[in-house]
Formats: structure tokens, sequence, C-alpha cells
């Protein structure tokens, strides 16, 4: 094919009236930006689900009353889960509520227990030596990057956190921290000893939540299913389901959210449709004469319906590429993410959507460059070269 | 062009009818046109406006159809090709020169001239290298580069001519070539297809109510309320 | 000279594709935006209007929600007694003990062992007393509960949880329930809540303790104060708000959807400025002479400019007005966000807020051209082909 030779007689349409060009340019980049941004948003949270939630890992809870971060779980069941065959780990955590430097905000310090943790969990960005240190010392912890900036915190610095209720405290020094971001488990926590938790709380014996593991994901159900029965009829009956519905339940909650912010994301491309079709038809429209020439040259209607909506698809994908682009290497760059006060949850995107708004820009152009390259096409080429705009 | 060809006519034209359509009324654009041109000719077509001179050119062109009757050019009869056909046929056997040159803004004099080449097989040095070759032969080997805004009335047609003969066409036709251009300019124009017909042996079909380029041409036809009216000055 | 109105008007019908365009542009992105601010303010008015001036919510010391909240009976039957709360008919206060639960709930219609289609929905735990401090919600279809595992649920939950009517069963806790009736909450966020009795609700859920009072003032008392005087009390260790700023707390995320609105906007606003910025140019340059013309025949240049302006403001009016009317298709459409259930309302704010953003638009995209248009030199406009 030697499609290559017409590439400037596309291209270059873009210089016959420059500002033109960058006022669809720049429509068309802000669509995109917003497209990209959309999707990131819907990526990082449909992806706190699908990256972090994995079914091989289980939550046990208790099956009633109180909100999960408010359990009782008697410690004495960890043992008993342990020695359930197939289970590869299992770790128990105490939660702790506390204050955060601002009123309102929260501070969630977990009791966690060193020697079983990593056989979960992963710890996300905190080194070994940065673990060595938490581990041998009572008072230790290991704090998110996200908790230690809302708070201003250091490592190394002795930190006491308020309990929200009882006029309850925790004093730490913190050791390590692990990273931010959705793919860390541990970003908006600070992780101290279980029995020191508990110690300075009065809450001896007592878990808030167990997290295990099993060997394989198909093993999960059925692990899940036998835990539950052992504690049916104990005082406080469990119930054990995979991290992934955990998750799924509270992206369910966000449901309506996530439907609507496609919805707008595609609205907005309709609109981008309209602006660059608008362009388009206004450029050809002024070109009719030069549309005569080319077919008194021999261009042909077909060659004319390929190179107008060339034009079209050229100029959509020009802008997809720089507000797209933009809108990735923003949120690459990590400089946008949810307030503090709603988990301060990072944006993020990546190449997969990048690639998947440039490819969408295609259609855009299509659409947009269909109605004016069939009607320069079809227009009789006496008509054309008459044509006086 | 071989010899052979150059004895028989090169257009032919018989009994050639084109009426347009108004409102279900039928208006009678040419009729009854007969005209044979041979090979080797400069032929103005004249007549008052209205007269149809420029709907037989483009009839002549291909880029639009009879009503009724032959057109038969170099030996083809254009109007049963199909619209494909008839659109390659323009590229490789006609060149156009318009009254308003329409030249591509946003490209050079070379860029513009290698246009019809674009739809041939030729490689981009090769197409490259026949457009500076019809510019030079129209005077504007030092113009290659510049953009039609950056250039004079007069050097523009320039250019739209060595587009037109670029591709070695069978047939250049002009519609009111010099109708943009002062008087200095048009006779550069004139002189320069005049020589293109002695020197080259090019064809030429030009439209006009210019009566000083009327006398450039060897043979003059005219149209009156779309008749042939042959012969005439 | 003022170039009379018609002319813009006639502007924009001559060239109706690109007037249409330019209006579809607009009119989405207008639209996106009224359906957004929208969202954000039927959030918030859902949780004013729950919030009843004479209403204080009792809950226990540093429980920061209903849901982590757990008072113990005595202190809770001590408190309604207080001079402050207001005596029903039959003498008894009018206060309501509720027990409040956060449940992901699956739908009747989802398969068993499917989790993944829970709805986190709130559970209330309520005794008779419910109607005294919350009068306004009405069964509206069945009847009360009367036996154990018997429910309410609000008029909002079918759109939640798909199949959820009367009949319906819907699993949690140790059993499965039975809703035998709908009620109306008039917009308040009980619309999309499960009632249950409380005793009930307790003794399934293993729970000793309820979670909240809601107390009901004696008429002229000051809530606000009231709840200050409960929480400074020596008597009792609990928390108390005034039921409006309990509810106004709560709909703290629609804050985000508001900030959320607002960038959304002014993103797909500056888009349709550049799309109208181009139209007005192309309708300028396809007139160069007619405006060569205007100012030949004695029209300043300020009038030139203000007939492009006009017509640019017509195209975002057309654009503002059919965006509004889509958004208008929304209204009444139930969402959900976590818990709380609420019907789109889009009402006056959120359409105004789409007129200025539709106006704004319209200024901003004729601006420019419209300068230009009225900087034309009268002799070179003349000229021009």
């Amino acid at each position: 094919m030697n499609w290559p030779r017409f590439v400037p007689l596309v291209a270059r349409q873009i210089r016959r009236n420059p500002r033109r060009s960058l006022l669809t340019f720049l429509g068309l980049a802000v669509s995109f930006f917003l497209f990209t941004s959309l999707k990131s948003l819907l990526f990082t949270m449909s992806g706190v689900v699908d990256r972090a939630g994995s079914n091989v890992t289980l939550f046990m809870r208790p099956r009633y009353g109180t909100p999960f971060y408010r359990a009782e779980i008697p410690q004495s069941y960890l043992g008993r889960i342990r020695s359930i065959p197939g289970i590869a780990g299992a770790t128990p955590y105490l939660f702790f509520i506390g204050k955060g430097r601002r009123e309102g905000q929260g501070s969630l310090v977990l009791g966690a227990e060193a020697d079983s943790i990593r056989k979960v969990r992963i710890m996300k960005g905190v080194t070994e030596e940065e673990f060595e240190a938490f581990r041998r010392e009572r008072t230790a912890a290991i704090v998110g990057r996200t908790l230690m900036d809302a708070n201003d915190w250091r490592i190394g610095q002795e930190v006491t956190v308020q309990g929200m209720g009882e006029g309850k405290s925790v004093r730490f020094w913190i050791r390590g921290d692990a990273d931010a971001g959705t793919d860390s488990n541990f970003s908006n926590v600070a992780i101290v000893h279980l029995p020191y938790l508990q110690e300075v709380t009065g809450e001896q014996g007592r878990l808030t939540f167990i997290v295990l593991k099993a060997e394989s994901a198909d093993l999960a159900p059925a692990i899940a299913g036998s835990i539950d029965d052992l504690f049916a009829n104990f005082t406080v009956p469990t119930e054990t389901i995979s991290e992934k519905s955990f998750l799924s339940t509270v992206i369910g909650g966000l449901a309506d959210a996530l439907k609507a912010i496609t919805i707008i994301g595609y609205l907005t491309l309709a609109a981008t449709v309209l602006v660059v079709a608008n362009t388009v038809a206004m450029s050809i429209r002024e070109r009719t004469t030069e549309i005569g020439m080319l077919r008194t040259l021999g261009f042909g209607k077909d060659m004319l319906l390929w190179l107008v909506l060339s034009e079209a698809v050229f100029l959509a994908v020009v802008g997809a590429v720089a507000g797209s682009g933009s809108a990735w290497g923003m949120f690459e760059a990590k400089l946008i993410h949810f307030p503090k006060d709603l988990g301060g949850l990072e944006l993020r995107s990546n190449l997969g959507l990048l690639l998947e708004s440039i490819l969408l820009s295609i259609p855009v152009g299509l659409l947009a460059g269909l109605q004016p390259a069939w009607h320069a096409s079809r227009l009789p080429i006496t008509e054309a070269l008459r044509h006086a705009d | 062009m071989p010899a052979e060809l150059k004895s028989l006519p090169l257009v032919e034209i018989r009994d050639l009818q084109k009426s347009y359509f108004r409102g279900g009324e039928e208006v009678p654009v040419l009729r009854e046109i007969d005209l044979s041109i041979a090979g080797g000719e400069f032929v103005a077509l004249m007549g008052p406006s209205g007269s149809g001179k420029t709907t037989l050119l483009n009839l002549i062109a291909g880029i639009d159809r009879p009503t009724a009757g032959e057109l038969k050019i170099a030996g083809r009869s254009i109007q049963d090709l199909s619209e494909k056909e008839l659109d390659s046929w323009r590229n490789r056997s006609i060149g156009f020169i318009f009254q308003f040159y329409n030249l591509v803004p946003v490209f050079t004099a070379v860029e513009n001239v290698e246009l019809p080449l674009l739809l041939s097989g030729l490689s981009a040095p090769e197409r490259r290298e026949r457009a500076e070759a019809a510019l030079r032969i129209v005077g504007l080997g030092d113009r290659m580069h510049h953009k039609p805004g950056e250039l004079s009335g007069g050097q523009q047609q320039r250019v739209a001519i060595a587009r037109a003969l670029v591709g070695n066409p069978t047939l250049i036709l002009a519609d009111e070539p010099t109708g943009d251009l002062d008087s200095k300019s048009a006779e550069e124009i004139l002189s320069l297809m005049e020589s293109l017909n002695q020197d080259f042996g090019k064809t030429f079909i030009m439209v006009t109510h210019d009566p000083r380029a009327a006398a450039r041409a060897r043979r003059l036809v005219h149209l009156e309320k779309g008749r042939l009216v042959e012969g005439g000055a | 000279m003022a170039i009379p109105f018609s002319y813009s008007w006639r502007n924009l019908t001559a060239r109706k594709s690109s007037t249409l365009m330019t209006t579809g542009g607009i009119a989405l992105a207008v639209m996106a935006f009224v359906v957004i601010s929208a969202t954000g303010q039927s959030m918030k008015r859902t949780a004013a209007v729950t919030g009843n001036p004479l209403n204080v919510v009792v809950l226990s010391r540093g429980g920061a929600s209903a849901e982590a909240s757990k008072v113990p009976w005595e202190t809770l039957r001590t408190i309604q007694y207080l001079p402050e709360v207001a005596r029903g008919p039959d003498g008894e206060a009018q206060a309501s003990i509720e027990s409040v639960l956060v449940r992901a709930i699956q739908p009747p219609a989802a398969p068993l062992g499917d989790l993944s289609q829970g709805r986190y929905t709130t559970i209330r735990g309520v005794t008779p007393r419910v109607f005294s401090v919350q009068p306004e919600v009405k069964i509206v279809e069945g009847r009360l509960p009367s036996a154990p595992g018997e429910i309410l649920i609000g008029q909002l939950l079918p759109s939640k949880l798909k199949g959820a009517g009367i009949g319906a069963e819907l699993r949690f806790g140790r059993q499965k329930h039975v809703v035998v009736g709908i009620f109306d909450a008039g917009g308040r966020i009980f619309d999309g809540e499960i009632w249950m009795g409380l005793e009930d609700l307790l003794s399934e859920m293993l729970l000793n303790e309820p979670s909240i009072a809601v107390l009901r003032l004696r008429e002229g008392t000051d809530a606000v104060a009231f709840a200050k005087s409960l929480e400074d009390s020596k008597r009792f260790t609990v928390d108390a708000q005034a039921e409006t700023d309990y509810y106004a707390e709560a709909s703290r995320a629609s804050v985000a959807f508001v900030i959320l609105g607002n960038i959304i906007g002014l993103i797909m606003g500056l888009g349709a400025i550049f799309a109208g910025m181009n139209t007005m140019y192309a309708a300028m340059s396809r007139r160069i002479r007619e405006i060569g013309t205007l100012r030949a025949l004695g029209f300043g240049r300020w009038v030139i400019a203000r007939s492009f302006l006009i017509e640019s403001l017509l195209i975002a009016s057309l654009g503002g007005i059919a965006g509004s009317l889509v958004a208008l298709a929304f209204d009444g459409v139930g969402l959900n966000f976590f818990q709380l259930a609420f019907r789109l309302d889009v009402g006056a704010p959120s359409l105004i807020r789409g007129a200025v953003l539709a106006s704004l638009i319209g200024l901003f995209g004729g601006l420019l051209p419209a300068r230009a248009a009225s900087r034309l030199a009268i002799v070179e406009a003349l000229r021009h082909v």
C-alpha cells in the first residue's frame, strides 16, 4: 500500500487554519484528559478489588453483632484455626481507633503478630532492617506512608495516639514505614505488637479479626466453611469470607458512583465527536473548490472519503495523545490523590488505559468525519469547482 | 505522441447534448455539438457567458457527463467509462488549468505539482524529479519551495500549468487561465502555453472570453446559446 | 444603531448543522454537570431533611457513628425520662431506643453464596416508639411486623436490592427475614433502610445493648443546648448531638460529589468553550464582507461585537436548555452510595448551576471572536472574497 504518500495531504491541513486547529486540539485534549482521568478513577477504585483482593486470603470476623472493627474474637480461636489443614498461615489483629491530627480524622492502630504477619500479608515498602528493628522492640511501630504524611510523623519519632473513646491512648516509636498506595495493605495504619496493644488497652485475649491464607484458592471456600462450622456453637460464631468478596462489597457500595463516572466518561467522548465533526465540516466547507480540483486531477470518491476521514482521525488521535497522555502522566507522577478524609486513596493509571483512550480516539474521529467525508466525496465535481465561500 | 495518432482526431465529438434539470424542467445547455480536434492543436473556445463553453470543457475533461451523444478522446469513448475508470483516465490523460489556479495553500510549489503523481505508481524520488522538471519548464526552477501565498498570480498559474503538465497528459484543458491575471502576467502565461504547444506538441483547449488570449490560439471555436459556430473570427 | 436580535438568531438557523453540533456538545457538558451536582445536592438534602430540629441522638462516648455506638440500657432508661423529653398522649416518653447495624445484604434475586452482590444496608432495630420521634414515617404497603423474622423496608430499598418487596426474603444474621411492610419516610435516610423489632435484632445478632436513643424534645427546647448539657453531665458518659447536626455530618461524602462535579463541569466547560470559539470564529470569517457592509452602513464596533456575543450566548443557551431537559429526565432515579439510598432530585439549585455554566461557555466562547469581528478594518473587510 502506498498510503504514506498521502500523509502530507492529510496532516498539512492542520496548518491551513492554525487557530481553528489549535482550538480543536485544545477541545480534544481537554476531553480526552477528562476521559482518561475518569477511567483512572474507575481503575483505582475497582483496582482495589482486582489487585489487592485475593481469593486465597480469607477474613474471619464475628458473624453477628457490632461492626467488624469493634468485634471481639477470643484469642483462643487462633490456635484452633492454625490446626485446620490447608491453611498456610493465620495472623491476628486487634484494632484501636485513635484520633488523628485534625478534628474528625482517625488514626487506625493495628495490633499485629510479628511472627506470623508476613506469612499472610505482604508489607510493601518495609525493609528487612526496618522489620527487624520492629520485631526487637516491644513498643515499636511500622506506620503506613499515608498516615505518616497525614500526621507529619517521621521514622524514629515517639507518637501517642489518643483513643476515640474512653480516654485510652497508645504510645509507640516509629521504626519503619509501609508504602502508600492502593496495593499496599498498610498504607493508612500504624502496626504495633499485639501483646503490647492488648496490654495498654486492657483487652488481653481479645482479637478484632483474623486474616488467613489458604494453601490454594480452590481450598479457600472449604476452609472458610469448616472454620465457620467449627465455631458455630461457640460464644462468638464466625463468618469467614475471601478478601475479594469483602472488597467487592465495599466497591458494591460505590456501584452507582462508578456507573455514573463511566457514563460521564463516554458522554465526554460523545461531545468530542460533535466538536470534531463541526471542525471537520467547517474545514471541508471552506475547501470545497480544492475537493473539486482533486477530483479533477483524478482523485476518486473513495480516496476523498478516506482523506477526510483520515484527517478527522488524525485530529482526534493527536488530541487524545496529548490529553490522555497528560492525564496518564499526572497520575503516574502521583500528583493527585483523594482528600485525606476520604481515605487518601492515591489515583492510579496504567499504560493499558492510556492505550485504550488513544485507540478510542480512532472511532471518535471516524464518527466525527463520517458526515463531512461523505458530503465531500459525493459532491458533483462541477458544483464543487463553482463553489464560493 | 506517436506519429500514427497524429493524423487521427484526438477529440471526436458527435451530436453531443447536455441539459440541466431545474425544477423538473429541462434546460438545454449544449445541443448537437459536432467537433473534431487533432493532436497538437491549440483551440480557443469562445462565446458569451452562458453559451456553454465551460460545460463543453468540463465534458471533455470528464468531470461532467453528457446527456446524449458521443465523446471520443484518443479513440476512447469516455461517456461509457465507469466513474472509477473515468477518475484514473482523467489522472493519466487530462491536465487541467483553472482560472483561480486552485493550488493547495499549505503545499509548496513542487508539492502542488506532485499532486497528480500521488495516484501513479511512481516512487517518491521519481515524483519529485518529474515535478521539478515540470517547474523548470514553466520557468519556476528557483521557486520550487515557495508556498502559493509567497508567489504572484502569474507564478501561481505557472505552478498550475506545471501541475497540468507533470503527468504528461494527452490533452491540456484550461478554463479562463488568464481571467484572474493582469495583462503582463496574462501575456507571459499565454506565451508559455504557446511554447508548450509548439515546442512540446501539447494539445490545448482553452476557454476564454479574452480576445488577446484567443489571438494566440491556432483555431477558434465559437459557441452561442449552446450551439457551435465554427470558424468565427 | 442596534442590530436586531433576529439578526443573531437568523445567522444561527442559517448554518444549522454547525449550530446543532456546537449546541449538542454544550448540552452534553451541561447535562453531566447538572446531574453530578444534583447528586451531591440530593445526598445533602436527604441528610438535611432527615434531621428534625426537636430530636437529639444519644450515642456512647467516643462512638463516632450509630453503628459503632453501644449505650447501656440503664443509661437509656434514665435519659428518656429527663424533663426536656416530650411526652406522648399516653404519658410515655417520646424516645426511640434503636440498634443500628450496617450489613452487606444480598438481593433476594442473587444466587446463594455469591457474596459479591451484597450491598451495604442499614438495619435498624426499633420499637413502636420510633413513630413518635419520626412521625413522618408511614407504612404505605403491608403491615407492621408482628413476629420475629418479620421486617419493614424503606421505599427506596427495592431500587438497591433487586427483588426486595412484600413477601421477599432477605438473608442476614441467623435467619431469613420476610418483608411484611414498606414504609415511606418522605425522602429521609430511612427510605433506604431495613427496620425490624429491636429485641428481635438484638437477640439474633447476639447483642446485649442497643446503639442509640433518639429523643423528641418538648416544643421550644433548644436541641443543641440540650445535647451539650447531656455531654457535660456527670451523670452519663454519653455523646449527644442534635439530630440535624448528626445527619449533616453523615452527608460528608456528598462533598466529594460536589467537588468532583465542579471539576468535571469545569473541564467539560473548558472543552465546550473551545468548541464554541471555533464555531464563532468560523461564523465571523464567513461574514467578513457582511461585517464590512454593516460597518459602512454606520453600525459601530460595539454593536458588531455585541451581535456576535449574543449569537454565542444564544448557542450556549440552547445547549444549556437541551442539557437541562435531558438532566431532568433523570429526576427521581434511585441511587445508592454505600448505605445511603436517595432519589436524584434535579432541582432548581443544580439547574441554576447548569445555566451559569452554559452562560460562561457562551460568554468566553464568544468573547474573542466578537472582539476580532469588531476590529475588522472596514475597507479590507469590504474587499474580502
